[in-house]
């Protein structure tokens, strides 16, 4: 139940007795707060009264026009005025819809003037609709500044897709010479008739070593362009088989370091499964990468407890070399490194590629660690299905 | 008899394994360098340059793009630790151009001189040497 509505205030009641006896208070809120107010007789409805700040809004003299309905329809939008008419009709026919709508006006400069138009049907004392009173408010300013913002965002998105598209053409194509180049490389010992020198030996290894960091690069721009732009796929992925699809690629990797891989109960996440995958391929990859030299990685997976936004936790712990808390958010950026390659090698775009994975996803990535301290990244993803 | 090489120490700051060791592949071929310290991040160079005695460097070549700290931080740090002429000499050596808004935040430095495009030539070096030598510079 509505509480009842209070008792008028006296000054609320001092202006309606003002407005029926004092037409300068009428003029005022005509003036001060509408940009146009009409009276129309619904009896004979050729006649109609526009009041002087309706047609100045439109550019035009007020005097040149006659308070006849037809007046202004030349200037209206005709679809415009189609959809007034419709919530005309139905207005009359009940009062509870509202005569409200946006319309378009031509001014006499020929630009376009946007007005909302709100108006109330009088009705006599059967119900029936004799006048209708309306206001106008001037919405040209907003429309104009909401048409421009929709145009720059539109010539943004255009751009950023141009960029993406050069950026994917350019490492698509940089990938086949580069594979190409690995193969003549290899080939290179088999095609001499003596044993390479020592130094030779070097040169072919650091060029080898250098097209195997030049096809990384490339495989993370390539993924990180498909990132970009388009909305990721969502359905429910459970995260169980996909994390041991990637600990069976890190096979290699985990027996050479003789690592210890702990993988928690997980749950199922709403996302793009591509996008999940190399989110925590790139994530668990580190924590094997970062460990303390000579010292075996241990990394943990685990899940917690969902959030009341919905996104549920997975953390994924090492404890190796850390990461200083003034490197925290650089780390993020694009082309970002903290080690040289002769300690540890990496294209620097990882964890770029997870940042924008979570992003996607409407997530949001959380990083502890301190140097020497071991490092946790804890992911809040949207949960899925069970 | 064997005479001095004409750059006694140069110092190469760079992150990469395999550019150091083009260097050093260049620097020996040459002959025109006595000795060449290595640092992979700039900040083992910092902390060397700040040893005590203060060792003596004619040239440092530096690379712009490297982790933690940055060829440009590594300029502004040493600069505030040790001095503007905390070298004779610094050559930045680059992978592609300079945008000019890093141009001039290098060049805001007196000690950064040339910049060069990796990799390092006996061009290079033998511009350090003039560089090093400004009287010989003008009879050249």
């Amino acid at each position: 139940m509505n509480a009842p509505p209070p008792p008028k205030n006296y000054l609320e009641k001092e202006l309606e007795e003002l407005i029926t006896s004092d037409p300068a208070i009428f003029a005022f809120i005509r003036q001060g707060s509408l940009d146009g107010v009409w009276y129309w007789d619904l009896e004979n409805s050729e006649n109609e009264w526009m009041s002087p700040e309706f047609w100045r809004l439109f550019g035009v003299d007020p005097w040149t026009k006659t308070h006849k309905a037809a007046e202004w329809q030349d200037l209206i939008n005709q679809d415009d005025l189609a959809e007034a008419l419709k919530n005309f009709k139905l207005h009359c026919a009940n009062p509870n819809h509202p005569y409200d709508q946006v319309v378009r006006y031509r001014h006499a400069d020929g630009s376009t003037v946007w007005v909302r138009c709100r108006g109330l049907a009088i009705r006599d004392e059967t119900g029936r609709p004799i006048r209708m009173l309306g206001a106008h408010n001037d919405l040209t300013q907003q429309m104009r500044t909401a048409e421009a913002l929709k145009g720059e965002a539109d010539a943004t998105a255009a751009v950023n897709r141009e960029l993406r598209e050069f950026a994917y053409a350019i490492s698509h194509d940089l990938k086949s010479p580069a594979n190409t180049l690995k193969m003549l490389l290899e080939e290179m010992p088999n095609q001499l008739d003596s044993d390479m020198s020592p130094g030779a030996k070097d040169m072919l290894e650091m060029s080898m070593s250098c097209v195997d960091r030049m096809r990384t690069l490339i495989e993370d721009v390539l993924d990180y362009t498909r990132l970009i732009g388009d909305a990721p796929r969502r359905e429910s992925v459970q995260l169980d088989p996909i994390i041991a699809d990637i600990r069976s690629d890190l096979t290699a990797d985990i027996d050479r370091s003789a690592a210890t891989v702990r993988i928690g109960a997980l749950p199922a996440v709403m996302g793009d499964p591509t996008q999940v995958r190399i989110l925590f391929q790139n994530l668990i990859a580190n924590a094997l990468k970062f460990s303390a030299p000579d010292t075996p990685p241990v990394v943990d997976v685990l899940a917690g407890k969902a959030g009341a936004d919905g996104l549920v936790p997975i953390r994924v712990c090492d404890q190796g070399i850390g990461i200083d808390p003034s490197q925290h958010q650089k780390i993020f950026e694009m082309f970002t490194r903290l080690h040289a390659d002769i300690d540890y090698s990496g294209s620097g775009l990882g964890l770029a590629i997870c940042q924008r994975i979570v992003a996607n996803h409407g997530g949001r990535i959380e990083l502890r660690s301190a140097l020497g301290d071991g490092t946790e990244f804890t992911i809040w993803l949207p949960g899925g299905n069970e | 008899m064997t005479e001095t090489p004409p750059i006694t120490r140069l110092l190469i700051i760079d992150d990469s394994k395999i550019e150091q060791k083009l260097y050093r592949l260049i620097v020996e071929r040459t002959g025109l360098v006595g000795e060449v310290i290595s640092f992979y991040y700039a900040e083992e160079a910092l902390d060397y340059l700040s040893s005590d005695p203060r060792p003596e460097v004619d040239c440092i070549a530096l690379d712009i793009n490297m982790p933690r700290m940055t060829g440009f931080e590594f300029l502004d740090a040493a600069t505030e630790r040790l001095g503007a002429d905390f070298v004779k000499l610094v050559v930045v050596m680059l992978t592609t151009s300079l945008d000019p808004e890093d141009r001039r935040r290098a060049s805001r430095h007196a000690v950064v001189r040339e910049f060069f495009n990796k990799p390092l030539s006996r061009g290079h070096l033998e511009r350090m040497i003039e560089l090093l030598n400004p009287e010989s510079e003008n009879v050249g």
